[in-house]
């Protein structure tokens, strides 16, 4: 047949090598260098829009990655406990009541909008209620702070219970309460201790890093569980 | 995932088009270390090698980048928190891509299915709603893409490609999929681990072969799919010029 001829030929050997390509159970295709070879081969076929967009997109996949990652270890390294929690067995500030609340193995409580910011001091509220503590944590100084806003969503959710660990040492990835120089308080991720930096971070894409001094140290607790009502 | 294989690869000689992972075993390590950078160069190498198989697997246009951003999301989160260096990265990456296309494709299939028998049994379907809100075509046109079913001019090539699998030895289809993406000879007969020349020869036989078996196929074809098969190359050799300008494949396999 004419049809058949070198060009022919060449088309044919083509198009029949793709179509065993996309075969779906095709062991010839797992080729380590011919994989290779082919993504070098369509990654310099680009123009050079392509490549600007995949730079962009390469940058976004990154920093997204790397959110969940850090969202899956802090959902492992905080799992959610059951709240429990009474009235105070007295009235008092924050300042007053942690020592009280811990010889009764308690936490106090604070409705305080953490993550948003209210500019109040911590140590001057009042508390009226108290969280009483699982039993495997050990005896420490421990406030409880209610969570406000979405900036730590997923992991913490507005009018989520926090317990804060008031004398633990911040490292890199722990959550941590601070006190930002406007006197807000924050529940952020430290992202990084650089010099004498501090950046704290957001789970939520839509809110950016807040870098602040590491000393004086912002750093009022670090996170150590997180309850709900259910 | 489809092949995870935790001893890391030390004799890693492919490499990849970056100086500062000039192979695949760097890049995972540094993945392992949550090196960002790594991160995006991951995405930077392979995107575009798991997009073209998410096209070859009839992943939707539309779909294939969110297809392939998740994947690759996937890939890097089970890595890192497994410590896991697969052997081969690409085959592992692509394999996964596979495993995961079928799977995508049989629940399309599966919500198909509960569509269509809503239809016909609305009374006592869970999906009484969605197909009541529908119409007939807005739920076919919606319908994914079947593996196999495709363009009739495609047809007669598909079933002659099945044909030579059966036909062709594993070598010579090795070489016909390479030369179907313009590897250039001398990197088929690396690939092959044969000399050049001896490559050459292998495919002066390969194109006699096919063409021999592709005159067989086409005596055996009813005169309709025949008529499918020329319209074919009729388009080819429309198409194949400008193929030729843009990717420039190396001809030296042509005449021999």
């Amino acid at each position: 047949m004419a049809m058949f001829d070198d060009g022919a030929i060449d088309v044919l050997m083509s198009a029949v090598g793709r179509e065993s390509e996309s075969a779906d159970e095709n062991l010839i295709y797992q080729d380590e260098r011919f994989l290779f070879w082919l993504a070098n081969d369509l990654r310099s076929g680009l123009d050079h829009d392509d490549r600007s967009r995949d730079q962009r997109q390469a940058i976004d996949f990154a920093r997204r990655t790397l959110t969940s990652l850090k969202v899956r270890l802090a959902e492992k390294r905080l799992p959610r406990r059951q709240l429990k929690e009474r009235a105070a067995s007295i009235r008092a500030t924050l300042a007053h009541a942690v020592p009280a609340a811990s010889r009764e193995r308690c936490a106090t409580i604070l409705d305080l909008a953490v993550a948003a910011g209210g500019g109040r001091e911590l140590w001057d509220e009042p508390c009226d209620r108290w969280l009483e503590l699982p039993e495997d944590l050990p005896s420490a100084r421990y406030v409880a702070l209610r969570v406000a806003g979405d900036s730590m969503a997923p992991v913490l959710g507005p009018r989520e219970v926090i317990l804060i660990h008031l004398d633990a040492a911040p490292r890199v990835d722990d959550l941590v309460v601070a006190r930002l120089p406007d006197q807000s308080h924050v529940v952020k991720r430290v992202a990084s201790m650089r010099g004498s930096t501090m950046e704290l971070a957001s789970f939520n894409p839509e809110y950016e890093s807040i870098f602040v001094a590491r000393e004086p140290s912002p750093v009022v607790g670090t996170v150590i569980a997180r309850f709900t009502r259910e | 995932m489809a092949e995870s294989d935790n001893t890391a690869r030390c004799d890693d000689d492919a490499a990849i088009a970056s100086a500062r992972y000039p192979t695949s075993a760097r890049l995972v390590a540094a993945i392992l270390r949550a090196d960002e950078a790594a991160i995006r160069q991951l995405f930077l190498l392979y995107s575009p090698l798991l997009t073209d198989q998410a096209r070859l697997m009839n992943i939707a246009p539309e779909d294939r980048h969110e297809f392939v951003t998740t994947l690759l999301d996937d890939v890097v989160l089970h890595l890192i928190e497994h410590q896991a260096s697969p052997r081969n990265f690409s085959r592992y990456l692509v394999a996964s891509l596979r495993n995961r296309a079928r799977n995508w494709h049989r629940d399309s299939h599966r919500r198909l299915d509960a569509t269509e028998r809503a239809y016909d049994e609305p009374a006592t379907s869970p999906q009484r709603i969605v197909a009541e809100c529908h119409s007939d075509y807005g739920i076919r046109a919606s319908a994914r893409v079947a593996i196999g079913s495709d363009s009739s001019a495609r047809e007669p090539i598909a079933k002659l490609a099945q044909r030579l699998s059966r036909e062709l030895t594993r070598e010579e289809q090795v070489m016909l999929i390479r030369l179907g993406r313009h590897v250039p000879l001398r990197e088929v007969a690396e690939h092959l681990g044969v000399a050049y020349g001896t490559a050459r020869v292998r495919l002066h036989r390969l194109r006699d072969r096919l063409r021999k078996l592709a005159l067989e196929y086409t005596r055996s074809l009813k005169p309709d799919e025949r008529g499918e098969l020329e319209r074919f190359f009729r388009r080819a050799e429309v198409i194949l010029p400008r193929a030729a300008a843009t990717r420039q494949p190396e001809k030296d396999y042509g005449n021999v």
